[in-house]
């Protein structure tokens, strides 16, 4: 039987989370098994894709250094604050790590199976992207379907679509492991601009915790039952370790760059 | 298949030209598994790789993928237009998908790499 280990971790700012994941990866390359960390932000951010335009994020307000963090892996933005954000590292040679398809299933498909026995009519979305409107609707992750995404039925007919994205997903693909970015959209983000919200799972009909910790926890655990896994919660923070706070300390200093940050 | 053609367990394939150089690309699977490629970054022209490093990237629409220098060497020419017709990839992944020229360090590197045939077998196995 195989492990999965999972950190939940503390809140932290964007470019430190952005470095713990990529020390998430050199871990699971090392331990040679999937990893996982569960966090949170510690001030509101937005984390754009690998390659969105910079010009665009600025032309909706968007400004590094405040508030904004580039990740390593694809996508588009996510405005983080009332999401769990989670990655997942998953070493080659693993069968999860065979193709972007295969992960995003493997680690939606268990959240959907959670929140169908709450009573959601939820499924993966398993058509292409749908036509984006505008540069808003293309910008961010949560106006975007992609195969693999957790969509909830709102019960509402028209347009917008009766559909509400709750988990998106990105991927990094690198030689020797996988690193899977996803958030978990708890409830809408009323703190941000009208065009950067949208709804979260709290907010389509499910009753959930305020931090969603129970939420996550079920999802979890289905996640390591999935993969006939034994499941440990690892303790402490990720990065309290010396020698993982120190590869972290090298791979912050590059998503605090402005090289970094305005790379396209 | 040309039989000159070396590969990265990464997926890239190298080619020795009669000039000394060497072409570099990704293999024709590799591109089938990224599907629906949106960006590419090419390395700088007069870079110096080692084997095994990265030396671009490519989005697609669920993942950004990096690629690897095969060998040690020197990047001496990119292939400039291929990130405005990414679709060149999937059309001729060996021929005008091509993505950078080096000059190796050392040719014989080209050697340890694997044959079409191993290559073919890496795949099928899934190991990679």
């Amino acid at each position: 039987m195989g492990r999965i280990s999972i950190w939940w971790d503390q809140a932290a700012d964007g470019p430190t989370n952005m470095a713990a994941d990529e020390v998430l990866a050199a871990e699971a390359r090392r331990r040679v098994q999937p990893l996982v960390r569960l966090y949170r932000w510690d001030s509101p951010t937005v984390s754009l894709g690998a390659f969105q335009p910079i010009a665009e994020a600025r032309s909706l307000g968007i400004v590094p250094g405040h508030g904004m963090v580039r990740r390593p892996s694809g996508g588009g933005a996510i405005v983080h604050g009332t999401d769990i954000t989670y990655a997942v590292a998953v070493p080659a040679g693993h069968a999860w790590s065979r193709s972007p398809e295969v992960l995003y299933r493997a680690v939606h498909r268990p959240l959907v199976a959670e929140l169908v026995s709450r009573g959601m009519d939820a499924r993966l979305h398993e058509d292409g992207d749908a036509p984006s409107r505008g540069i808003a609707d293309a910008f961010f992750c949560f106006s975007r379907r992609s195969p693999g995404d957790v969509v909830v039925s709102t019960g509402s007919a028209g347009d917008p679509p009766a559909d509400a994205k709750v988990l998106g997903g990105a991927q990094r693909r690198q030689s020797g492991v996988v690193i899977q970015h996803g958030s978990l959209l708890l409830r809408s983000n009323v703190t941000a601009p009208p065009a950067w919200r949208h709804p979260g799972i709290g907010d389509v009909g499910l009753a959930i915790t305020d931090d969603g910790v129970d939420l996550a926890s079920a999802w979890m655990t289905r996640l390591a039952t999935a993969l006939a896994s034994d499941l440990d919660w690892e303790a402490g923070p990720f990065l309290a370790d010396h020698g993982r706070r120190t590869e972290a300390d090298a791979a912050l200093v590059r998503y605090r760059e402005a090289r970094w940050c305005e790379r396209r | 298949m040309a039989t000159e053609l070396r590969f990265a367990k990464t997926h890239e394939w190298i080619r020795p030209d009669a000039d000394g150089l060497a072409t570099v690309g990704i293999s024709a699977y590799a591109v089938e598994a990224l599907t629906d490629l949106v960006f590419m970054q090419l390395p700088e022209v007069g870079r110096r790789v080692k084997a095994g490093e990265s030396i671009g990237e490519i989005e697609s629409v669920k993942a950004v993928s990096d690629f690897y220098a095969p060998v040690s060497g020197e990047v001496v020419a990119v292939n400039a237009a291929l990130p405005d017709a990414l679709e060149t990839l999937g059309h001729d992944p060996y021929g005008a998908g091509w993505i950078v020229k080096l000059r190796p360090d050392d040719p014989a590197d080209m050697a340890g790499l694997l044959t079409q045939p191993a290559y073919d077998a890496l795949v099928k196995s899934g190991q990679h």
